[in-house]
């Protein structure tokens, strides 16, 4: 922006806040657009946001303290409220009873480590004005804590251990969750991150936690596309994939909550049918991958979970195996599909899906379709070398090749923490035969998680624990350098598209990074 | 010192910045303490105790202080970003949290935009708007009076006024912009 504009912009503000109602709209009329559509967008954030007139020293109590949180001892204060006692710790802070002072009432306190921005403190205000008997009220919110209401009972999470609950009970404990649901998503509020772990159940029934700050958190650090907040297990396949989430992502995560709490069983993608035929048409259709085929709203679900017919509740709806996807069995070939990058961080690219095909190769069970193999079939299929192993392009691969099934996975920021994410579909049918996710909680961790990923897939492809267990060298122990692995990546990738020459000096670099990687040694050993 | 530093000796400035840095640093320290642990010791910029914790008051001109003043806030916003910068990495470097996919991602530790994306769209706005980020920074980050902004920028109370309103507003709306920044055209 040049200096004059700037001027510009200043002298129209200055003249459109102080005049009267009448000689702000002229002035605004007679700009031109782009310098309207500034200046309006500046009036409209004078209504007052208190953070930047309290001194920056007064936002930043913890900064220069980082033993504040745990110092956080019995009769300390934040603010007017007084802590009591601590209730858990998770991820991302504590959580205390504590009282509050003014009004004499009993609270929870979750605190964080950091400041929350201007924006999540006004969003968060929004959130408050929640009221409703199945919502846990937001009271407060703190430069980095919030008050909620003290709810006390168990989650279904906590309840689950013990197996499923009474379809009854289920049922009811639903229907309480979909009339929570409902009342945010009159107000436009959705909770992007409903789980077992985020509903509570109380003598007075069920409570649902943490009402729309998945989406809150995400927004402070929610720069770069593909960023995904959320639980990944139970996300609806829009907010996984990045995309613009409604109240139709809440409905999906519900059918998992439901299902979980008629069957026991966790989130998998080999679910079991429910026997109760009115509630597998409850859930299933909860669960479609497409917003527009699930129930559309919470109201209609309330409907629906209403009209279960007594009958079938009395059933034991204990669920039966349904549509289980046939396992691999042993010399399968695997075809391995692109790895995607959508973090934007070019460390990972290329890594990812050598570092999974340095994990599956371990596998007696999985024989992979050797990269040699994959530039021979696209050379059959008239495309250059560097092809992108789109999920089109590797079914293609996989189906000449004989292979059984192509593997295709990503990678995606979610704050300062990535979630990988890993599919096996059967590349004749089309069914999926596996899927896993895994978070990191940084970038340094982000091969083991990977190494976590590939074990379950492979779990998840037949192959026994046993064997697993036996071949299986973390990444992390090939090496633990992302820059030596993507040395080693495109030393490969040199190998198959140029030849041998090409590949020798990324492997010299791989070897200078990390000297104690093996696998580039030999690899070198084996070119001279 | 102070007193020559108002005649114009650059020296002299450097020499006062060298104690004024230490002194501020040690006092923020224990200002956020206290003020984490619930109490509360005054209203008062912190920049004001320093400042008469290192200076003899009484022999020196208002326009001095006033420039000492914009000093100290400018040293109070370096204090502030570096505790930011080292809690954040303090954090990451910390040992890994146990990765559980129920764990719940709400709540989950993002940067620190109240500090570090202040000081950011601060820096932003002040290659377009010095005259404003400056009055940004000695009542922000320095906690000054109006009247103290008016002597130390040597303006008028009506552009003191006008000036923070305008940087209030485009800070919030640049804050508030997690993606793009149309007006950084």
């Amino acid at each position: 922006m040049t200096p004059e504009r700037f001027r510009q912009i200043e002298a129209l503000y200055h003249a459109a806040r102080e005049g009267t109602a009448e000689e702000r709209a002229a002035l605004l009329a007679q700009a031109d657009p782009e310098l309207r559509r500034e200046v309006e967008s500046l009036l409209i954030e004078t209504a007052g946001d208190g953070f930047l007139d309290r001194p920056a020293i007064r936002n930043a109590p913890h900064l220069l303290e980082d033993s504040t949180l745990t110092g956080l001892a019995m009769g300390a204060c934040l603010g007017r409220y007084r802590i009591e006692s601590k209730l858990g710790e998770g991820g991302m802070g504590e959580v205390f009873r504590a009282i509050d002072t003014r009004l004499g009432r009993a609270v929870a306190i979750k605190t964080t480590r950091e400041q929350f921005s201007a924006r999540f403190e006004r969003e968060a205000r929004a959130i408050s004005s929640l009221n409703h008997p199945n919502i846990c009220i937001l009271h407060d919110v703190g430069p980095n804590y919030l008050v909620m209401e003290l709810v006390e009972g168990e989650t279904i999470a906590a309840r689950l251990k013990k197996g499923p609950l009474p379809v009854e009970e289920a049922i009811r404990y639903a229907r309480q969750i979909a009339a929570a649901l409902e009342a945010a998503h009159e107000t436009g509020i959705v909770h992007r991150d409903l789980k077992p772990g985020n509903v509570m159940l109380t003598k007075s029934g069920a409570k649902v936690l943490d009402f729309g700050l998945a989406r809150l958190e995400g927004d402070q650090t929610l720069t770069a596309e593909g960023m995904v907040m959320g639980t990944p297990a139970y996300m609806a396949p829009e907010q996984r994939e990045g995309r613009p989430t409604d109240p139709r992502t809440d409905i999906y995560a519900f059918g998992w909550v439901l299902y979980e709490m008629l069957t026991g069983d966790q989130v998998t993608l080999q679910r079991k049918r429910i026997r109760a035929r009115k509630l597998e048409t409850i859930v299933s259709r909860c669960l479609e991958e497409d917003p527009a085929r699930r129930w559309q709203s919470a109201a209609e679900l309330q409907r629906e979970l209403a009209a279960v017919p007594r009958l079938s509740r009395g059933l034991n709806v204990a669920a039966v195996s349904a549509h289980r996807a046939p396992k691999l069995t042993p010399k399968n070939k695997i075809v391995l599909g692109e790895f995607e990058n959508k973090t934007g961080d070019p460390v990972f690219d290329g890594i990812l899906r050598q570092g999974l095909s340095v994990q599956l190769e371990q596998s007696p069970f999985l024989t992979l379709v050797s990269d040699q193999q994959v530039q021979q079939v696209l050379r059959y299929m008239n495309r250059p070398p560097e092809t992108r192993l789109t999920p089109e392009v590797a079914q293609e691969i996989c189906e000449r090749t004989g292979g059984t099934a192509v593997l295709e996975g990503s990678i995606a920021s979610l704050g300062s923490q990535y979630v990988l994410w890993l599919r096996a579909r059967n590349c004749l049918t089309g069914d999926i035969l596996g899927q896993e996710q895994a978070k990191a909680e940084r970038k340094e961790e982000v091969l083991d998680a990977l190494t976590r990923i590939a074990v379950q897939i492979r779990a998840r492809l037949g192959e026994s624990l046993a064997t697993i267990r036996e071949h299986s060298i973390p990444l992390e122990q090939a090496t633990p350098s992302l820059e030596g692995l993507k040395a080693y990546s495109a030393a490969r990738s040199a190998l198959f598209a140029r030849g041998f020459a090409a590949a020798i000096p990324h492997l010299q670099r791989a070897i200078a990074i990390d000297p104690q990687f093996a696998m580039a040694q030999a690899d070198l050993g084996f070119f001279y | 010192m102070l007193k020559a530093w108002g005649s114009g000796d650059e020296a002299a400035l450097g020499r006062l910045a060298e104690q004024v840095y230490p002194e501020l640093r040690r006092m923020a320290r224990r200002y956020m303490k206290n003020e984490a642990e619930g109490n509360t010791l005054q209203a008062t910029a912190l920049v004001h105790e320093v400042y008469l914790r290192l200076v003899d008051v009484t022999n020196v001109q208002w326009q001095a202080r006033a420039q000492f003043f914009a000093i100290a806030a400018q040293m109070m916003r370096r204090i502030l970003v570096d505790a930011a910068r080292t809690h954040g990495s303090r954090r990451r470097g910390g040992i890994p949290a146990k990765v559980n996919l129920d764990e719940s991602a709400v709540l989950s530790p993002a940067a620190d935009r109240s500090i570090l994306a202040v000081d950011e769209a601060l820096t932003a706005f002040s290659r377009v708007a010095l005259r404003q980020a400056k009055v940004v920074e000695l009542r922000y980050f320095g906690g000054l009076t109006e009247e103290e902004i008016v002597a130390s920028l040597k303006i008028s109370p009506r552009t003191a006024r006008r000036d923070w309103h305008l940087a209030k507003a485009w800070l919030l709306r640049e804050l508030s912009q997690v993606t793009g920044k149309p007006s950084e055209a």
